[in-house]
């Protein structure tokens, strides 16, 4: 037991003493010399080409951003203040001039989003961070990239040194500055891997917010597949009164905290039976109905509350994933 | 052997507790990060004079340029109106500051020259391309003291380019032009605006710009149009049963007019009166004050890149490149050299 002690200490000592000169010069505390930052800056010159090329400018009626091409068929990484509503129809313009259509998929509450290219043609593509829960590490040297300002072809897209200041699960924040129209842009570690997407900016130049890589993964299936049905936020048993006044329909047995139902004023105890005008019978039709229908949709249902039939009218959202509420600070730009 | 094993526990807590966050001093533009470009800083310290001038000791940055004292900064930023042109210079750690004299000035560049008595030799080497790759450090000299640094650092962000001259106004609501009266009349003077500050009036009838006689709207745009923000123009007006010549420095329509700001424009504090009309510059992103313009930016060699001229925004600073800025000094030469002389024989 002893000796187990013993290991353990020296174990520790071990890594607590492990000496500078074993660091590579973006891993020290900071860089020591003119060495150092010249191998910061070799660093980042060679993964920025491909950085680059994968940035793209977004233009969304006469709002612009910018966004990260992930993947050969055309998968889009943004912020979901820059894509908006799901469904509408957004531009993408390459680095290299070409231009493509594109449509807005998911967003979520930790301002992630996502764009479909619709006609993808030998795109460049940038990795981005795989693993589900991995944050970047305070002080971690960073690159942003994105339009300031919007686009300027002469210009292409600014690129930004900075350090990672904070790295909470949902939000990083770095000192990369930014300005309007570098949201939805990437940030980048420097092997030129994708760990954040640029959200919001503060009003000091050098203090902005990311949306971390995390509140992409925890929500994937939800920004990604544009074809997920839209979220009520209920749980529903069967209604049914044999004989009595022969209703049937699906009786709320749960209302979820901030979701459209209850924004909407359902309550527990509502019978609903009927969705945009059919009919609910059972719960599961009530499942089946929703489900047809897109996050944003609008739809009247028909519920008896107290005996009395009345009607609401509710806008569906987008099932929820892990992501957290945004800490605190700016509110995404809409 | 068990208190040490709690000891390190305890330095272990309060490490995470202090990674949660990084401190200034660690951050791209913190004193522990800055202290890496000590060698460059020496450079700089050789170069970037603080300039005092104006009424109210206002102080700019210039950049010694040779060994015979001349100076350059960015022109449009030195109102040296009020203060005759008087300035007075001095190298970071002078005992006392020199004279110094506006010897020329060129309106393509917004660069200004001016002679002094320093006979130090500025320590970089000029660099001989202007094609410096993104994501190259740089750093901008600085008018530091004992506790603030003489420089400050960041990349170059974007490639070196061409900056279009862009929409420079009076400032002023024009009213119709009477037919067979000379000038036009002045509807409304922009508050805060460039002929406000120059003492326009509304009522005022505009009479002639650079010497050239106005009489239709579309002659007062043109001639107003063909010079950039920044630059000073000579406008006579008529007022009542006077003829009054005022001096206007000409501004951005997007920044004269407050309602055309951009969200962009209203989150980037002050910009530069003079950001655009460029033939050419180095784009980086070291954050500096439109008074902190006309510094050198130099490399991790020391070599030095070019001269800050321009903030564009709060994430976009301009700096012309080396090669331009030799080329304005060999074309002021001749000018330079006059001017100095009689400075010398003024002594």
């Amino acid at each position: 037991m002893h000796m187990f002690k013993y290991l353990l200490l020296t174990v520790g000592l071990t890594a607590m003493m492990l000496p500078a000169a074993d660091l590579a010069p973006w891993e020290k505390t900071a860089p020591e010399s003119i060495a150092d930052l010249v191998a910061i800056q070799e660093k980042v010159q060679t993964m920025l080409k491909d950085a680059m090329a994968a940035t793209v400018t977004l233009q969304m009626g006469g709002s612009s951003g910018s966004g990260v091409i992930i993947s050969d068929d055309g998968l889009i990484l943004t912020a979901g203040h820059v894509s908006g509503t799901p469904g509408r129809k957004v531009t993408v313009i390459l680095a290299d001039g070409r231009k493509f259509e594109g449509k807005a998929l998911g967003e979520n509450k930790a301002d992630a989003g996502m764009v479909q290219i619709l006609k993808p043609k030998d795109l460049p593509t940038s990795n981005y961070e795989t693993h589900k829960t991995n944050l970047p590490k305070v002080g971690q040297w960073v690159v942003s990239v994105g339009n300031p300002g919007g686009l300027d072809a002469k210009r292409g897209a600014v690129v930004r040194l900075g350090r990672i200041i904070f790295s909470r699960p949902a939000t990083l924040r770095s000192d990369c500055k930014l300005l309007g129209g570098d949201s939805g842009g990437p940030l980048f570690n420097l092997d030129g891997t994708v760990i954040g997407i640029h959200s919001r900016i503060s009003g000091e130049p050098d203090q902005n917010y990311h949306v971390s890589m995390p509140a992409f993964h925890s929500d994937w299936k939800n920004l990604s597949d544009p074809s997920l049905p839209g979220f009520l936020g209920v749980t529903a048993v069967d209604y049914k009164k044999d004989g009595v006044d022969g209703v049937e329909g699906a009786e709320l047995e749960i209302v979820r905290d901030n979701s459209p139902a209850k924004k909407s004023g359902l309550k527990v105890g509502d019978i609903i039976i009927k969705v945009s005008g059919k009919d609910v019978k059972a719960s599961r039709d009530l499942t089946t109905l929703i489900g047809k229908l897109r996050p944003g949709a609008k739809t009247k249902l028909t519920l008896l509350r107290d005996k009395k039939e009345m009607e609401i009218e509710v806008t569906l959202g987008s099932r929820p994933g892990a992501a957290p509420k945004l800490p605190f600070g700016f509110p995404p730009r809409k | 052997m068990k208190k040490f094993l709690i000891l390190f526990l305890v330095l272990g807590a309060l490490n995470a507790s202090a990674a949660s966050s990084l401190p200034s001093a660690l951050r791209t533009d913190g004193k522990t990060v800055v202290a890496a470009f000590s060698d460059v800083e020496k450079v700089a310290r050789s170069c970037t004079v603080r300039i005092i001038y104006g009424t109210g000791y206002k102080v700019a940055v210039g950049t010694l340029v040779n060994d015979q004292g001349l100076v350059v900064t960015k022109h449009s930023e030195l109102d040296t109106a009020k203060s005759g042109g008087t300035l007075r210079i001095a190298l970071p750690g002078a005992e006392r500051y020199n004279r110094g004299k506006i010897v020329a000035h060129d309106s393509a560049t917004d660069l200004v020259f001016i002679a002094t008595d320093l006979t130090q030799k500025p320590e970089y080497k000029w660099a001989e391309t202007d094609e410096i790759a993104p994501a190259t450090w740089v750093v901008a000299g600085v008018a530091g003291s004992a506790t603030r640094p003489y420089v400050r650092a960041g990349i170059t962000s974007a490639t070196a380019r061409a900056i279009p001259k862009a929409g420079a106004v009076i400032g002023i609501l024009m009213g119709s032009a009477v037919k067979d009266k000379k000038g036009v009349p002045v509807r409304t003077v922009t508050p805060k605006g460039p002929s406000e500050k120059a003492g326009m009036k509304n009522g005022d009838v505009i009479l002639s710009i650079e010497g050239k006689a106005v009489n239709t709207t579309d002659e007062l745009k043109k001639a107003v149009g063909k010079h950039d923000a920044g630059e000073t123009i000579t406008v006579v007006v008529q007022r009542k049963d006077e003829q009054k010549t005022l001096k206007i420095k000409l501004g951005y329509r997007e920044l004269v007019f407050a309602s055309m700001k951009s969200r962009n424009d209203k989150l980037s504090g002050k910009v530069s009166v003079r950001r655009t009309g460029f033939e050419k510059i180095i784009q980086h992103e070291v954050t500096l004050a439109p008074s902190e313009m006309g510094g050198p930016l130099l490399d991790l060699k020391g070599r030095l890149l070019g001269i800050n001229i321009a903030r564009r925004n709060r994430v976009e600073f301009f700096a012309l490149p080396a090669s331009l800025v030799q080329k304005v000094i060999k074309a002021k030469a001749a000018e330079i050299a006059k001017a100095s002389a009689s400075k010398d024989k003024a002594e």
